[in-house]
């Protein structure tokens, strides 16, 4: 664990603003993610359009968007300590500057991905799926 | 279900004990079809073997009992953690032992709701979503799935706000004095009074956004429950 709470919250703020961004992303474009398809019991990997079968994105989309704010935070805070640990920067802590844009790229980030999410959801038609028959005779 | 008749021996008709099966015809929803004593397509087909089992379909009920346990507790955390935040804003004292406890109960609590939930995607959304709710309240599938994604941007609000109490616990907030007084009298070089308070504020939006995004959650979670029960 950390023991500066400078640092703690810059990462917290990067963390928090690379998943929002990152799962903005797997919103706006059709990315290829992994998808569960619960019918055929088995993983594929590729976009929901290209699957004839009822698949899930949700679990693919949530890993790629916390798997690569992780990697992003700790690359940042590796590279943070590197700089520390060879001198070359005077001031090891992040001054509160960086603190307050990292805080407000996070509220915005959040903001912004939970609204589109909503927007795009909000009167969303439901594709009835293909299921063996019609439950409803 | 009619009784089964079958023949003794000496020819007389005795009847056997009622079989239990499942039904699996389909019918109409009792809503629309009056009188008819079933309780619809939904419980028809969740037992119908037409439609192909999924992922811990018979664990459904233990993992959804499970995942509201687990949704009670990181409620009840976040919100306490977030109070807790709001006495640090208002520069009020707090005992510092509390930080660390509400902010690993929360995450932890978090996870274990969004794993049980996870758990139970694949069987909500075939039994559930594709055989009814997209057919009959698909307000109610949009909902779950804006929870559910919710929830994903929401975790790092969890982690944030714990990463941040382990520290800010240790700089001695527990003492009866405000929180300025406190950040005055660290002659540490790198602890500056304006960066710390950008800190507490940090740490504020983090477990106040955590509390939010669990309660509305919660709320968006019981509504789509009580669209069916199901």
């Amino acid at each position: 664990m950390m023991t500066d709470p400078r640092r703690a919250a810059l990462y917290s703020s990067i963390l928090t603003t690379t998943t929002s961004l990152v799962f903005f992303l797997t919103g706006v474009m059709a990315l290829p993610v992994p998808l569960y398809l619960p019918l055929d019991h088995r993983w594929s990997f590729g976009t929901v359009a290209g699957e004839p079968s009822l698949s899930m994105d949700y679990f693919g989309r949530s890993l790629i968007a916390l798997g690569i704010a992780g990697i992003v935070t700790g690359l940042v805070a590796l590279a943070a300590g590197f700089w520390n640990r060879h001198g070359r920067t005077t001031k090891p802590e992040p001054g509160t500057r960086a603190l307050r844009l990292g805080l407000a790229y996070a509220v915005t980030a959040f903001v912004l991905c939970a609204s589109l999410f909503a927007y795009k959801l909000y009167g969303r038609e439901a594709v009835l799926t293909d299921l063996p028959s019609d439950p409803l005779p | 279900m009619p009784a089964r008749q079958t023949h003794a021996t000496d020819g007389e008709c005795i009847p056997r004990p009622i079989d239990i099966i499942r039904d699996t015809d389909a019918v109409r929803d009792t809503d629309t079809t009056q009188n008819n004593g079933k309780r619809g397509a939904l419980t028809n087909w969740r037992y119908s073997p037409e439609v192909p089992s999924v992922f811990l379909q018979s664990w459904g009920s233990l993992l959804v009992v499970v995942h509201s346990l687990s949704a009670i507790v990181l409620c009840g955390a976040s919100v306490h953690q977030a109070l807790l935040a709001v006495q640090l804003v208002r520069q009020r004292p707090v005992r510092s032992g509390l930080l660390r406890i509400y902010g690993w109960t929360t995450l932890l609590a978090y996870l274990s709701t969004v794993m049980a939930g996870a758990l139970l995607y694949p069987r909500y959304r075939v039994v559930i979503r594709a055989l009814f709710l997209d057919r009959h309240a698909p307000w109610a599938a949009n909902l779950f799935d804006f929870k559910e994604n919710l929830a994903t941007i929401g975790l790092p609000l969890a982690i944030g706000a714990l990463l941040i109490a382990q520290p800010l616990s240790t700089i001695g907030l527990s003492t009866p004095t405000t929180s300025d007084e406190v950040l005055n009298s660290r002659s540490n070089a790198a602890a500056s009074q304006s960066s710390l308070r950008v800190v507490i504020w940090t740490y504020g939006v983090m477990t106040v956004g955590t509390a939010l995004v669990c309660l509305t959650n919660v709320v968006a979670g019981l509504l789509c429950t009580a669209v069916r029960g199901a």
